[in-house]
């Protein structure tokens, strides 16, 4: 069995104290739509975070399934905008289209 | 074995808190926690959360320090999807509305150096897409006021910067992209015209620095690496790009001190570069990838306020490399 780099959580982001600076130091973070958190597998404070923060641990395929909810979403409303409101090639300054996100452990 | 009093010829404090004026390397006992600590300094530069954005804001504008800054404006998405009047103070830990701008509108250049009692909003878009609009204002603590008008209609998202009475803003969109260099002395603008333009017209680029040093990294167009530098009269192309290819980051700090961070494509959102004037140096990744947030502070105490992505009313604090960094000593 491959070795887990990453593990996913949901938690909701509060604000300041969420990621401490500590934190920050000790931990890789990455958020993702559907207050899916990515931290360090087999971390002993990658899982005192988590439960700090109140999370739910997700396994992969449960992340990526809220992840590709909330997208297909998003992307249902940026469909919706009026045509000078999307961005016409990418690095424009209007809001693109969110893109599909595939998470990895 | 060589004892503290041995190396240093001084004995540990024994304090009941932590000293307020501290310098790296001293050390001392905190009898009310039983630690003992340490002042040293972070290794690599990282990101914290920061107060929550009381909206969903992005194409926002923000000036002022990491601890007293404020932000103005932004396009509300998700939500109602148009322009705001919003303006909020950030006091390092939370935000608290102050009175409105006068124009909703979103997409403005800011004089970034400025703060909670002098700040100035330049330009921008008053709907989700097109409609630009030249109307500057300034904030002096209590009220928004209208100033004089920026000399051009134009979006110009990150691309100000300097204080209210000596701001500097350069290039940006009025239908197509442009090269021109402005400069405010608190009560006029001034369009420099010819040499003073920028070498590539650009917009969603992100400008740092003074009136007469500054560096503007990124952009749409030409490529989306490129960088100039100001030096109060014209600008040159930076021989270095940054390592992370993408437009609508921020930036804070001077033209040779700088960290510019986040962007589009989404993918390369987090990316965090610091510059010291010759080249780029990849540090800590942002939590939330983002792009067309407001941006400000310095190279080691910045500020990530809203922005597209997943973050648009989270904010995130920089810490650079070598920032004074309070630690507890443990064994293993």
């Amino acid at each position: 069995m491959a070795h887990k780099t990453y593990q996913y959580c949901v938690a909701t982001n509060w604000g300041k104290g969420f990621i401490t600076h500590n934190d920050a130091v000790k931990l890789e973070f990455r958020s993702f739509p559907g207050n899916v958190w990515r931290v360090n597998a087999h971390n002993q404070d990658a899982n005192k975070w988590v439960a700090g923060v109140n999370g739910t641990h997700k396994t992969l395929s449960e992340a990526q399934a809220i992840v590709d909810a909330e997208v297909t979403q998003a992307q249902a409303d940026w469909d919706a905008l009026p045509a000078d409101q999307k961005a016409p090639t990418a690095g424009f300054e209007l809001i693109s289209r969110p893109t599909d996100i595939t998470l990895t452990e | 074995m060589a004892t503290y009093y041995d190396i240093f010829g001084q004995k540990v404090q024994y304090l009941s808190s932590d000293p307020s004026d501290v310098q790296i390397g001293q050390v001392w006992y905190n009898s009310t926690s039983n630690t003992a600590k340490v002042q040293g300094a972070t290794a690599s530069g990282v990101w914290s959360a920061g107060g929550t954005y009381p909206i969903n804001g992005t194409n926002i504008s923000g000036a002022g320090p990491q601890t007293a800054a404020i932000a103005f404006g932004a396009r509300v998405y998700p939500g109602p999807n148009g322009p705001t009047n919003v303006s909020n103070t950030y006091d390092g830990s939370s935000w608290t509305a102050t009175p409105p701008i006068n124009t909703s509108r979103s997409n403005s250049g800011s004089a970034k150096n400025g703060s909670q009692t002098a700040a100035l909003m330049i330009a921008g878009n008053t709907g989700g897409g097109g409609t630009e609009t030249n109307v500057c204002e300034e904030y002096n603590g209590s009220t928004w006021a209208s100033v004089n008008n920026y000399p051009v209609s134009a979006r110009e998202h990150d691309q100000g910067t300097g204080i209210q009475t000596l701001a500097l803003c350069s290039a940006g969109y009025t239908g197509s992209y442009i090269t021109t260099t402005c400069t405010y002395d608190g009560v006029n603008w001034t369009a420099l015209g010819s040499p003073s333009n920028m070498n590539g017209a650009r917009f969603s680029g992100t400008t740092c620095g003074t009136q007469t040093a500054a560096i503007m990294f990124g952009g749409t167009s030409p490529t989306g690496v490129n960088v100039e530098s100001w030096n109060g009269s014209t600008w040159s192309e930076e021989a270095a790009s940054f390592n992370t290819p993408r437009n609508a980051g921020g930036s804070a700090g001077t033209s040779t001190n700088a960290v510019f961070f986040g962007g589009e494509p989404t993918g390369n959102g987090a990316a965090t570069e610091t510059w010291d004037g010759t080249s780029f140096a990849t540090t800590g990744s942002m939590a939330t990838p983002r792009y067309s947030m407001a941006s400000n502070g310095t190279a080691l105490a910045a500020l990530c306020t809203g922005g597209s992505g997943a973050g648009e009313n989270t904010t995130e604090e920089f810490t650079g490399a070598g920032s004074p960094e309070t630690q507890t000593i443990t064994t293993s």
